[in-house]
């Protein structure tokens, strides 16, 4: 198995995407490439051998060994692409994006890792109940830009939804509010298409986490290409297409009952009894999608933020300051009702 | 010169004082002339009747204004409404302030009815007072419902008014709806926004809603009793409203 390095082609130095020229630049020269004009060097060019060398010690660990500086590059199960330890040096296992795990599509990054510290410093700042503390802590240098490997997929879903929906009117007839309801039987049939929809493909990236930095704009997206890994951290999935898919039916199943359940005929109000959704045409395709990750440990406990790589939105597990939260909301009852009763006395409205 | 000066300033002084003290004394003859309490129902001891006309006294000149209490055994089918207005005109006055609590007791009827400047101290508070009035006589507390009147017609300074909303629950579930839904959405927001929706990964136009029934199941209605009615006129181009219930 070979570890693939991109080389500049004027002085053969290691090269990297590079976000803001959409170019691949090399960081001793300062030369620029286009996607085209790159030079593959696999170990088989080069003089050294690189033997995937299954380690019995650290069976967890694969072996790959450094095209630049020769070192032994240690990577954790799923790292598709990674740097060496040593010299920094970019390095891309290709084995690990060949076969099965091939993607098709990929959006390249277009937030800066330096963007996405401020984005992040912007966002948090914004969350009411975070510590102060937190808020403040400067010491964010876990940040990582990382290819997420997702399972993207199209399918139909169709069925129904049934229930009641009710329409109230009041008035006031002599000494009497009467308020009359009208119940009716409610069903709605139908069909929809979805495109695209993103499942993570990782067992260490939490769902609930990555939905949060949904959506990506899909009119950047590029068939994959391996040469977009070089300088990013990327992993491929270990949640394969069957168990993914599993997380994104109810997810099509939700859509398409909202959906039906807006259309028709509308209620003031209405509740649902029961519903049944098909999903069917299922078609998933793979894709590298970009994610900063971010790791923040506070009071002994460790809290990720995702940030997505291509809009920025970032969505993350926020420590809650419960004291902050109940000084607050007691100051704020405390306020509203003051303030309540001393405009009603001004107004004379009691 | 000075014997002259100082005795007639004794003069003057003596005669001022005389004419002070008559003013004052036919001034308060003549407002414990206007009968203000007309217990008609007899529900009054006769040391209590002299007490809440006192106190109504009091208040009428205080607040320049006229306050009257009435009680019939029966109206005899006139609404109270018409019958306290119609009372307050002529025993009271007819273009001024004032107010009137008016009970008959067969029908066990109450009405309270106040007139300009006290109608609009109190015109959101009608139905308020003339309950409160009625608790009491529910209770039989005659003499003490009398006096409740003479203390819920005074208006209340800022501090009174504040005291009065603050018992009240309306701020309370104010402030407690405002509480939850601010800390509600601050919360919410605390991991960051989720902004899929369905639409988010429809295919544009791929909707289509094949059936669609709407049958109609049945009508509830439901009834609630207004206890309170109010009526408010002006008579002679005062304003004025009254409350009436049951006690």
């Amino acid at each position: 198995m070979s570890v693939n390095v991109y080389s500049c082609k004027t002085c053969a130095a290691p090269i990297s995407y590079d976000i803001k020229q959409e170019k691949w630049k090399c960081q001793y020269c300062n030369s620029e490439f286009a996607k085209d004009e790159i030079v593959e060097k696999t170990s088989n060019e080069g003089e050294m051998e690189v033997v995937e060398d299954l380690n019995a010690k650290i069976p967890e660990l694969d072996e790959y060994r450094c095209n630049a500086c020769g070192a032994k590059i240690l990577t954790e199960g799923n790292a598709a692409a990674t740097f060496c330890i040593y010299c920094r040096n970019p390095s891309v296992i290709k084995s690990r994006f060949s076969g099965e795990f091939h993607p098709r599509y990929l959006i390249p990054f277009k937030v800066t890792l330096k963007e996405a510290k401020e984005t992040y410093f912007k966002w948090i700042k914004k969350r009411f109940f975070a510590p102060d503390e937190f808020k403040t802590a400067r010491e964010i240098d876990n940040i990582r830009g990382l290819y997420a490997p997702y399972w993207l997929f199209d399918c139909r879903a169709s069925g129904y939804v049934e229930g009641e929906g009710r329409n109230s009117k009041s008035w006031r007839s002599g000494d009497y509010n009467i308020t009359e309801t009208q119940h009716y039987y409610v069903k709605r049939v139908g069909s929809s298409a979805y495109d695209k929809i993103p499942v993570d493909g990782s067992k260490s990236l939490a769902d609930d986490l990555m939905e949060g930095i949904e959506p990506y704009n899909y009119s950047a997206i590029k068939d994959f290409s391996l040469e977009y890994m070089s300088g990013y951290l990327a992993e491929k999935y270990d949640v394969n297409e069957k168990l993914a898919a599993r997380v994104m039916e109810p997810r099509a199943q939700k859509f398409l009952r909202s959906t039906l359940e807006a259309s028709g005929q509308r209620y003031q109000s209405m509740s649902i009894s029961s519903s049944s959704i098909n999903i069917n045409s299922v078609k998933a395709a793979y894709a590298m999608l970009p994610v900063y990750v971010l790791t923040n440990v506070y009071q002994g406990k460790k809290h990720t933020f995702m940030i997505n790589g291509q809009t920025g939105k970032t969505y993350g597990e926020t420590p809650f300051d419960k004291r902050k939260c109940v000084l607050f909301s007691a100051a704020l009852f405390l306020t509203t009702w003051f303030v309540t009763v001393t405009g009603a006395v001004i107004l004379g409205i009691y | 010169m000075e014997s002259i000066n100082k005795s007639s300033i004794r003069g003057l002084v003596s005669l001022w004082l005389c004419a002070v003290l008559l003013i004052s004394m036919v001034g308060s003859l003549q407002a414990a002339e206007k009968q203000r309490l007309f217990d008609e129902a007899e529900l009054l001891s006769a040391s209590e009747q002299v007490t809440i006309q006192v106190e109504l006294d009091k208040i009428s000149r205080e607040l320049s204004a006229d306050f009257i209490i009435v009680t019939k055994k029966k109206l005899d089918g006139t609404n109270i409404q018409y019958f306290a207005n119609d009372f307050f005109e002529k025993n009271g006055n007819k273009n001024g302030s004032g107010a009137i609590l008016a009970i008959s007791m067969q029908e066990r009827d109450i009405n309270f009815t106040a007139f300009g400047k006290i109608y609009d101290d109190h015109k959101r508070r009608l139905d308020k007072i003339r309950a409160s009035i009625g608790k009491h006589l529910t209770a039989k507390r005659y003499h003490q419902s009398f006096m409740h009147f003479t203390e819920l017609v005074r208006p209340s300074g800022f501090f009174g008014n504040f005291a009065k909303v603050a018992v009240t629950w309306q701020p309370w579930v104010i402030a407690l709806v405002v509480t939850l839904v601010v800390v509600g959405f601050l919360a919410y927001n605390h991991r960051g926004e989720i902004t899929v929706g369905s639409s988010t990964y429809a295919v544009p136009g791929a909707f289509n809603l094949i059936s669609s029934e709407d049958r109609y199941l049945r009508t509830t209605t439901t009834k609630t009793k207004v206890t309170s009615s109010k009526s408010s006129g002006g008579g002679g181009g005062r304003s004025s409203g009254g409350s009436s219930g049951k006690f």
